[in-house]
């Protein structure tokens, strides 16, 4: 006997009727659940109802998308904490009682104050439905078990997943409290077939395996769940994963006060927008929807934060959208290469964008030189320009630096155009990081670091 | 069933609950009954039976 009859087993996406619905359809649904949300929040959030009064605007002068985009005002996260701090920790940006509270969660206060997130049965339920569209898609059913290389702190991290493990019916098997080298022998011991990880602690763990003689091919994971950072869409980092792993690598694309908003795509080279909770746009400098197929931040409405409203959120990450039909079947929006970085770390180097996710990608090009990595971004007679520390291989020897730096500087020139130089280092000259990597430093005066506009924010 | 029977027999389960939910005074069973209507209402969403952003808003 199993959890689901074979006929819903084999079906390839966990809700066949929206993921394949056209698109002309999807958005007539976006319209009447975007009424339905503006509605709730006007009615019980002070700061959404301040903000729309402010911008004078009623939830009912919203009838079409085009009064949406033109009428609406973006919110940032500034806003947010500036709603909270009137009464913390929720203040007026809260649009429930503390009786319907199912969990919280904080940021880490990175870039400032952190930022209190409520959740609510209902939306602790459907961040773990978001998860479950990709784990569907990739062939994860119920008989499988998932391990979550995590600590289960007050950050949303992980969180998510495990409601979407949940939700799914599949087994938690819970690696929290555990150092690396522990949760390697967990992982021989259960035998899970799916890991959770940010893409720094999946090669991380390789690292810790190599030093105590462990084969990561041969242990029982098949799946590599990425999320927390870019990777999971940069081909070259997908694949070293998937070759340390001897493992399948899959993303999801979700923010700590949104939830998990992009599931990946089952082919692996991008994520597509979760319809079913929430709606997004690809803006311009100006707030002006850019077309399918370009770049632009991305700005995006939850259906899911009953708590805490967030419409026309910006994000701050920058994205590629097209509306073009994705070999997997599904009408999602889909977004090649994933996150392609933060509006805040855009650097114009000779008037060529340069995005840090770009940069990555063509370093593994070369071979010889490792993921251990850091970007310097600065700035000369007034042109931005970066730098690449990066770590050769072992086998590598140090007579042999100069070459490999030449040889990525060469790749940098002829694929992006623009001179970046790279400084190759000794194995282990770099910091290591267990969860999120710290990659970009911006060396940069404060009026030179181009945005879009606003204010920077923290991803999940 | 068609689409629209699922969607019927789904409002139709909601309702019940929610009738379970304002007339018991047991706390387990209460919460069964919401945890139900939330259900419902999250199936009913997803087959694009947009009424309201929660279940609570939906029947109070």
């Amino acid at each position: 006997m199993r959890l689901y009859k074979p006929a819903t087993e084999a079906q390839r996406f966990w809700n066949p009727y929206t993921q394949t619905l056209p698109r002309a359809e999807l958005d007539r649904l976006h319209l009447r659940k975007l009424r339905t949300l503006i509605a709730y929040a006007y009615a019980r959030s002070p700061m959404y109802r301040r903000l729309l009064d402010r911008n004078r605007v009623k939830p009912e002068q919203i009838r079409t998308l085009d009064d949406f985009v033109q009428r609406l005002p973006f919110i940032d996260k500034k806003e947010i904490l500036d709603a909270q701090a009137v009464s913390p920790p929720f203040g007026d940006a809260l649009a429930i009682p503390e009786d319907f509270f199912n969990q919280r969660f904080a940021t880490s206060g990175s870039t400032g104050v952190p930022l209190h997130i409520p959740l609510s049965q209902a939306s602790a339920e459907l961040w773990g439905e978001s998860w479950v569209y990709l784990y569907w898609a990739i062939g994860l059913r119920a008989r499988h078990s998932f391990y979550f290389a995590f600590n289960w702190g007050i950050f949303a991290a992980f969180w998510s997943a495990y409601m979407g493990v949940r939700r799914l019916g599949g087994t938690v098997v819970s690696g929290g409290g555990l150092d690396s080298k522990a949760r390697l022998a967990q992982i021989a011991q259960y035998r899970p077939d799916a890991i959770f990880a940010t893409p720094t602690y999946a090669l991380y763990l390789g690292e810790v395996a190599r030093e105590a003689g462990v084969d990561l091919r041969k242990t029982s994971i098949s799946y590599v769940i990425v999320a927390g950072e870019p990777g999971g869409s940069i081909p070259a980092t997908r694949q070293a994963i998937e070759d340390l792993w001897g493992a399948k690598c899959y993303e999801l694309y979700g923010i700590a006060e949104i939830g998990p908003n992009n599931p990946g795509c089952p082919l692996q080279e991008g994520v597509h927008l979760c319809e079913d909770w929430y709606h997004a746009l690809v803006v311009d400098e100006q707030g002006r929807p850019v077309p399918y197929g370009e770049v632009g931040e991305h700005i995006v409405t939850s259906y899911i934060q009953d708590g805490q409203p967030l419409i026309k959120y910006r994000t701050h990450d920058l994205v590629r959208w097209t509306d073009a039909p994705c070999g997997c079947g599904q009408t999602w929006l889909y977004y090649p290469g994933g996150v392609l970085g933060r509006t805040d770390h855009m650097l114009i180097i000779k008037g060529v964008n340069v995005y840090p996710s770009a940069v990555e990608a063509l370093l593994h090009r070369v071979g010889g030189l490792t993921e251990h990595y850091e970007l310097h971004a600065g700035r000369e007679a007034a042109n931005d320009f970066l730098t690449v520390k990066v770590e050769a291989r072992p086998d590598v020897a140090a007579d042999g630096y100069a070459r490999l730096a030449r040889e990525a500087e060469g790749v940098f020139k002829s694929v992006i155009g623009v001179t970046i130089g790279v400084e190759v280092q000794p194995p282990a000259s770099l910091p290591r990081y267990e969860l999120k990597a710290r990659r970009f430093f911006d060396h940069r005066p404060a009026e030179h670091r181009w945005q879009l506009a606003g204010r920077g924010g923290e991803q999940a | 069933m068609t689409r629209n029977e699922i969607l019927a027999a789904l409002a139709d389960i909601q309702a019940r609950a929610r009738a379970i939910r304002d007339a018991v005074d047991n706390p387990t069973v209460e919460r069964v009954a919401q945890v139900i209507e939330l259900n419902c209402h999250v199936a009913r969403w997803d087959l694009g039976d947009v009424e309201a952003l929660t279940p609570e808003d939906q029947s109070r």
